[in-house]
Parts: C-alpha cells; structure tokens; sequence
C-alpha cells in the first residue's frame, strides 16, 4: 500500500502551456472561394498568376544575370536566333500521361480499365513557355534534369535554336516572398501535426487512436516521468479524418445500395473522438482528399454542424485547405497534401531519393512562390478570375503538408534570409506517428504509437 | 484501497471484464495515476489469476535518416505490450519507462478488445480532472451549440408517434358503433398498447378509460343529454388526444403528466360534448370519409401534407355538429381530419400512410381557402384536358393508352 504523500505526488496535475492564436477572420478569406461561379475558364486564372508573379520573376532575374549584360526579351515569340536572351512565361508540359477527361469518363463508366500512370513525365514530353503572345518549346539538358511543372512561372536564359525551340541555359523564379521576423519563444511549446485518421465504417476508432487522444489529453504516461503532452500547445489535424466508402456505381436509385446511415454514425464517432482532444488543447481541422469536402482546390472548412461536440469547446477551429493560422506569431501554412502529390508526379525519374523527397518538393514550391502550380492543369481548382489564392504574399514561419508516407522535416531558404521549416505528416492510418515540431527551436520530433499483437 | 480492490475483484476475476486504467479511474473518482499504481498493486497481488497489458514508452534514435535536411532526430515510442513481452519492448529504449494499461483476467484476443474497453469507459472529456495535464480550452455557451441533433430526434418520434397512433385511429374507423368498440374491449388492445408507449395524454386517458368503459357506453346511448363525464373520456378521444402536440411526450415524468393534464382537463371537456355528438354521427360520415379519402389519395398521391391535410379535412367537417346550445363559453370543436404521411422504412423507402386525426378548430377561425376548390379545380383541369383531348373520361380510370384515344 501506498503512503499518503505518494498519492499526493501521483495526482500532480501540470499545466498546459498555451498559445495565442491569430484571429479567425485573419487568414479565412486567403482561400475562399466566396459566391462560386464556373461559367469562367481558367485562362483567367493564368493569366493572374503571369501579372503577379511576373515582376518578382523579373526581379530575381535581372538580378542573376543583369549584370552580363543579356537582355530581356518581353515576349517569347519575339525571340531571336543566335542571340542568347531570357523570357519570362508560365511553364506547360504537354504529357500523355497526363490524365485526361476522357479516362474519367471510362473510369466511371467502366468501358474499360484506363491505365493510370505514377508520373506526367516519361522522357517523351515536350514543354514549353508560355505568355501572352503564344509558346515556345524548351529543350536542353537543363530542362530534362530539372523539376519542372506544369503552371510554374519561370525566367529561361537560352538561344533559340533553328528549328524554332529555345534551348535553355539556365532557369530561376520567382523565389520566396518576405517573410516577418519570428518571434522568440522561451520555453519548450510544440505544435502536434497529425494526418490520415482514416476512421472507417468498419472501425471507427483504432486502438492506435485511442493511444493518441489519451496521450494529447494527458493521461497516457508513467508518473514518474513529467508528460510532454503538457506542453503540447496546438493540434493540427491535416486532412483525411474520414475514409468513406466510395459511393456504389449505377443503381442510385436502390436506397439499400444508397443507405448512408453507416456514415452517419462514422462522423458521429469520429466528432466524439475529436471533441475528446479539442477539450483539452486547441484543435484545428483541415479537410483532405478523403473528407466530405470540395473535390476541387482550395478545399473549404468542414462544416461545423458535422462535428457538434468539437465546436462547444474554444480551441475548435474547422480550417480550409490549404489554410493559413497563427500560432504565438509563429505563422503556420498548411495543405492536406494534394498539391505535394501532384508536384510528385512530375519528377522525371521517380527515385527516392532526398531531391525528390515530399519535403524537397514541397520546399521547392515554396521558391516557386506557389504552392500549388499544377492547378488547374492536373490538380482540381476552383476557376478564380481576379486572383491566384495559391501564389505567396508572405512567406511562412512553417510549411507543413500532411498525408505523406514518411514523416520528414527540412528548411527553405530565401535570398533574403528568409527560413521556412518544412514538416511534412505521414498517415497516422499507416504510420500510426505523428510529428511534434517545437517552436523554440523549430525542430521536429515524432511519436509514435503501436499495439502488438495482444 | 479495500474499495478499488472489490472492485476489481469483481470486474476481473468474476465478471471477467477488460479493465483499463481510464476506466478505473473513472469508476473510482480518482487521478489516473492512482488509477495505475491500485491496478498494478492487484496485479502484483493476484498474477496468478490475471493477466496485464502494459505501456512502454521511451525515446529511440532514428536508424533511416528520414529527415531531408540531414540531421538526426528522436522518436518517441509508445508501445502497448503484454506483460510478458515487458523487458524485451524496453530494450534499446533511452529513457524507457512503464505503466500498467489494463487487467483482464485471460490475454486479449486482439486490439480491437481492448480499443472496445476504452469506448466502454467513456469518453476522456467526461474525466477530464483526473488527467494529469490540465485543459487550455473551456467550454462555449450551449446557446452557441447546434441544436441539429435536437431537432433530428424529433421527427422520429413524431413519427413514431403518428405511426402508433395509425392503428388504433383506422381501428376507430373500422366500428361502426361506440358499442361495438366498447365491446371490442380485447380487440381494442391495440390501441391501449399504443397510448402506454408514446403520449401522456393518451396514457393518463387510458388509464382512466380502462376503469370507466361501462360508464362511457352507458354515456354514449345518453349522448343526446349533455354529459360531464371529465374522468370518463371515451376510447376515440383518448387517441385524438394523443397525437394532438405530442413531440416531447417520452421526456414527461408521471407526475408532471398529471399536472399538465389537470390543465387541460378544461379544455377538453368543453370538446367532449363535440366528440360525443360526433361520435353519434360517425356511423354515416365514416363512409363518406373513407371513400372521399380513398379518393383523394388515388389522385393525389404526391400531394403535400398540408394540401391533403386541407383537401380531406373538408370531408369531416360535417362529422362535427353544430351541437353547442348558446352558452358564452368560447367554442372550440373538434374535427377529423385525414393526413398523407409521408415517412421512410428501414429501407429507405417512402412509405405513404393516411392517418385519422384530430383537430381543435373554433368556428370564429376561417375556414380553410379553397378545401374542396382544388380538388374540384383539379378535377376541371382533368376533364378540361380530356376534353382537349376529345375525350372526355373522368368518370372511366384508364385502363390503357388506347382508352385515352377512346373507342371507335
């Protein structure tokens, strides 16, 4: 039997460190879509992204190679042979491997099994620069080597070549836009990044999730060793909660086939599992590809009526996606991992290797200035027509993308100093981990939970 | 601890439950790490009779340099073991640690015994003062919470409700006489049964009617003479009555029942000469009801709930009798009504049902616009279009297209 200071020892209760975070109109326009209309094309949306980024593109341009004296050449088509100049324009590979709306079409229809392919790019691509005026094609060694997708804005330094390509010497962007100071934080807090819940009909919740939500609220742990869930002062939820079924081809109109009451009480159970950690620690939810969300980029914020129980506590945020959010003036930016994936399929070789690794990619984006440049050409997007939600005005503190295989962490640097860490979120479906970054010192950690076979 | 010792005793080694610690905690009111140390006290205790699952945790050097940009990081591992793979699970772990997660009195047959312990423990927000980390959050206002799943119970049970009451309204219908109910006594079961389930109206009333039967036949062959039998409300009654308002009769205690009921004993009773009277009557109205609704609902299948509540309504007026002598009391009858419902099986399927019920209505309301008038302008439609047609066949059903060419 226990003495009675032992008890008193054991029923230690620390306090959890808190954050402040920014004020939910702050950042909820960024990706809104607003009153939608799709009669517009998405030429529009081109045509937005070419006037704003072209500038900074114009700028880091000028500045790499102003000084040996090669011009500018305002439009692509106007170039010159045998003079070497750069021109700026909007990248666009034409790849059979692209999917096209014809293999939606058989997909569905089950005409016949289409073949889907991992990559865009099989070496028998072409790409080209677009503007304004039209497109030339871009050749080099330059262009076979380097990651180039569809929907980048880019400067090209080359000749023209006799058969009318433009063959590239070199390539620079837009680079990363500027970047408020961090602020300082004195003692251990952590931001807990998870992805890939994928509660299922079957098993709502896992064993494995259980583990987690008592670890995030505080229960799990010896006495003897003092909790770092205490210091947990964020949760981000990145994207696929849910794994619904996939609703039945044909037959719409059997209400057995169509019973969706088994969703119904899946959401039901995966609001109590949430609401479990938001009474504890503030939680964001962002959509993911697997949610009852927008098919289509940028995904707007779950409805809050579909998680009633989360919403009764003040930590509760229901985010979109891609989002932005404030913790302790750290700014956090955030995707589901859409736009990482598609970015993946235009590495030329798949390999991996550290180059082609999802935090590679997704900091590379952040140089591209746009996080998600193969929108609209072969990631769903909304058609916008004044504006690109997708192009950086700021550069974040914090990058993560969520729903990777493997959890990673790296940097981004800018010319101007900025830094940007870069976590990416494996599924916790798969990898039952998720990743603690520490805002001290911006480094990561991940935790990770498992049951044997009991 | 004599208290938890009992109680584990009983959950483990008689019922044979899978303890967890959070359940524990919860049963006895205690911090979760008390919860811990009373089972890990029983488990050394009684080793012999049960068997525990523990929780290693530690911190482990990453061996795949996952990170891109180059340097080494930790993991920390938490692992739920048994307990005989305890001291191997703590190998190669820095800052290993354990704490026993739950008793059970063979090993688990798999995770998902153990995920389902844990529902049965509740939720951790219920125990959220015996966790050792505070809570950064506080709850919001109800008044700013979605009253959705208020609202999505009620339909349900409003449905339960005209369901039940279905039966013993069309069991109404089918007696031509208030005797004969009276006497249907064992056959009228149905209908008892449905008062007991859903309204407390219906409950109190039946109650009452079981003990005053005879005297409520006795009423109805004296139905000419004004009765006040307030206690003595006959079987018809008592199932308009119950599904009169009734969305939040499961919630009602017996004894508030009887209060709320005391309140509207006064109001019924001014309806109760109406309901005798019409009951009088009803041997020559139900028919016409009954066909003009069967009517109805071959035309007007798809009709809304109001538009069939207003087109059938108008066939039961005339159930209700002018019978109120003069007197200054505020009038207000009651009327059957015949109503589409419209509700969904467990398949999924619409399900189309016409329920008798009834309805207060005061003669100083007006009258519903157009009851009849839209079926009759229906109607005129019908033969308007037959006869553009050339043909006029309102009084023959179609049997095949050929008939809509008529005969030659």
């Amino acid at each position: 039997m226990l003495a009675a200071c032992d008890f008193s020892a054991m029923e230690q209760v620390f306090a959890r460190a808190t954050a402040v975070s920014d004020d939910p109109s702050k950042y909820s326009k960024v990706f809104s879509t607003g009153r939608r209309s799709y009669v517009r094309q998405f030429n529009e949306l081109y045509y937005a992204r070419l006037n704003e980024l072209k500038p900074h593109v114009l700028t880091h341009a000028a500045r790499r190679w102003g000084g040996k004296n090669i011009a500018h050449t305002l439009k692509v088509l106007n170039v010159e042979a045998d003079e070497t100049t750069y021109i700026v324009g909007t990248v666009f590979i034409d790849s059979s491997k692209k999917p096209s709306t014809l293999d939606q079409v058989e997909k569905e229809h089950w005409i016949s099994d289409p073949e889907i392919s991992d990559g865009y790019r099989n070496g028998s691509e072409s790409v080209f620069l677009e503007d304004e005026s039209g497109r030339i094609r871009l050749v080099g060694d330059v262009v076979d080597r380097s990651l180039l997708v569809s929907g980048i804005v880019a400067a090209m330094l080359g000749k023209e070549t006799p058969d009318g390509s433009f063959e590239v010497a070199d390539m620079c962007f837009a680079g990363m836009p500027p970047q408020t100071a961090r602020p300082g934080v004195a003692e251990d807090k952590y931001v807990a990044f998870v992805s890939g819940l994928s509660a299922t009909v079957e098993c709502p919740v896992t064993l494995e999730m259980q583990l987690l939500a008592e670890y995030l609220c505080g229960t799990l742990g010896a006495a003897s060793q003092p909790p770092l869930a205490a210091q947990i002062a964020q949760v981000v939820v990145a994207g696929n909660v849910l794994s619904l079924p996939p609703p039945p081809l044909g037959h719409t109109e059997d209400a057995r086939a169509n019973d969706r009451s088994a969703v119904a009480a899946l959401v039901s159970a995966v609001d109590s599992y949430l609401a479990d950690i938001a009474a504890a620690v503030p939680l964001a939810l962002m959509p993911g590809a697997q949610d009852p969300a927008d098919a289509s980029l940028p995904q707007q914020a779950i409805h809050p009526s579909m998680f009633a129980q989360c919403k009764q506590y003040s930590g509760f945020r229901s985010l979109s996606n891609p989002a932005f959010l404030e913790v302790d003036g750290h700014v956090l930016l955030g995707s589901s991992g859409q736009n990482v994936d598609d970015i993946a399929r235009y590495v030329r070789s798949p390999s991996t290797g550290p180059a082609d690794s999802p935090c590679e990619l997704a900091a590379k984006s952040l140089q591209w200035r746009h996080i998600a440049p193969s929108a609209p050409d072969t990631l769903w997007c909304y058609p916008f027509s004044d504006r690109d939600p997708f192009i950086l005005a700021q550069s974040p503190h914090v990058y993560f993308v969520g729903g990777q295989d493997l959890p990673g962490s790296g940097e981004a640097l800018g010319s101007d100093g900025q830094h940007t860490a870069v976590v990416t979120v494996p599924n916790f479906a798969r990898s039952h981990c998720i990743v603690l970054l520490n805002l001290r010192d911006m480094k990561c950690t991940t935790a990770r939970f498992s049951a044997t076979d009991i | 601890m004599s208290n938890a010792d009992d109680v584990l005793r009983l959950w483990v080694l008689q019922e044979e439950q899978v303890v967890t610690y959070r359940k524990l905690s919860r049963e006895l009111k205690v911090h979760v790490n008390i919860a811990k140390q009373v089972m890990l006290d029983f488990y050394e205790t009684n080793k012999s009779n049960c068997h525990a699952t523990f929780l290693v945790t530690g911190t482990k050097r990453l061996s795949v340099d996952f990170i891109c940009g180059g340097s080494e990081s930790t993991e920390l591992f938490m692992k739920l073991v048994p307990v005989t793979e305890l001291a191997s699970a703590q190998q190669g772990l820095d800052n290993a640690a354990s704490h026993i997660y739950s008793i059970e009195h063979h090993a688990t047959n798999g995770k998902h015994v153990l995920a389902m312990a844990n529902i049965s423990a509740g939720p951790i927000r219920d125990m959220a003062e015996y966790s050792a980390v505070g809570s950064s959050v506080t709850r919001v206002s109800v008044s700013s919470v979605s009253h959705a799943p208020v609202v999505q119970s009620e339909p349900p049970r409003a449905a339960k409700v005209e369901k039940v009451v279905s039966s013993p309204a069309a069991s109404v219908d089918s007696s031509t006489d208030k005797q004969n109910q009276q006497a249907e006594g064992p056959s009228a079961k149905p209908p008892v049964k449905v008062k007991d389930a859903k309204s407390f109206f219906g409950k109190q009333i039946s109650k009452v009617a079981h003990g005053n039967k005879p005297d409520t036949s006795s009423a109805a062959k004296a139905a000419s003479a004004p009765v006040k039998l307030e206690p003595k409300i006959p079987v018809e009654s008592q199932q308009t009555d119950s599904d009169v308002d009734m969305d939040n009769v499961e919630e009602v205690q017996p004894a508030s029942k009887r209060r709320v009921e005391d309140m509207f004993d006064d109001d019924d009773f001014d309806d109760f000469e109406d309901i005798v009277s019409a009951s009088e009557s009803r041997a020559n109205q139900e028919t016409q009801g009954t066909v003009t609704t069967a009517s109805r609902e071959a035309s007007d299948v798809e009709m809304s709930d109001s538009e069939s509540r207003d087109a059938k309504a108008s066939s039961q007026d005339m159930q209700v009798v002018d019978s109120q002598p003069g007197d200054s009391r505020r009038v207000r009858k009651r009327r059957k009504v015949s109503k589409v419902k419209h509700t969904k099986n467990k398949r999924g399927m619409l399900v189309t049902q016409t329920v008798e019920e009834w309805e207060s209505y005061s003669e100083s309301e007006p009258e519903p616009v157009s009851r009849a008038t839209p079926a009759k302008r229906q109607s005129a439609g019908d033969s308007d279009t037959k006869k553009a047609s050339g043909k006029s066949k309102s009084a023959v059903p179609q049997r095949s297209i050929l008939t809509f060419f008529g005969k030659k």
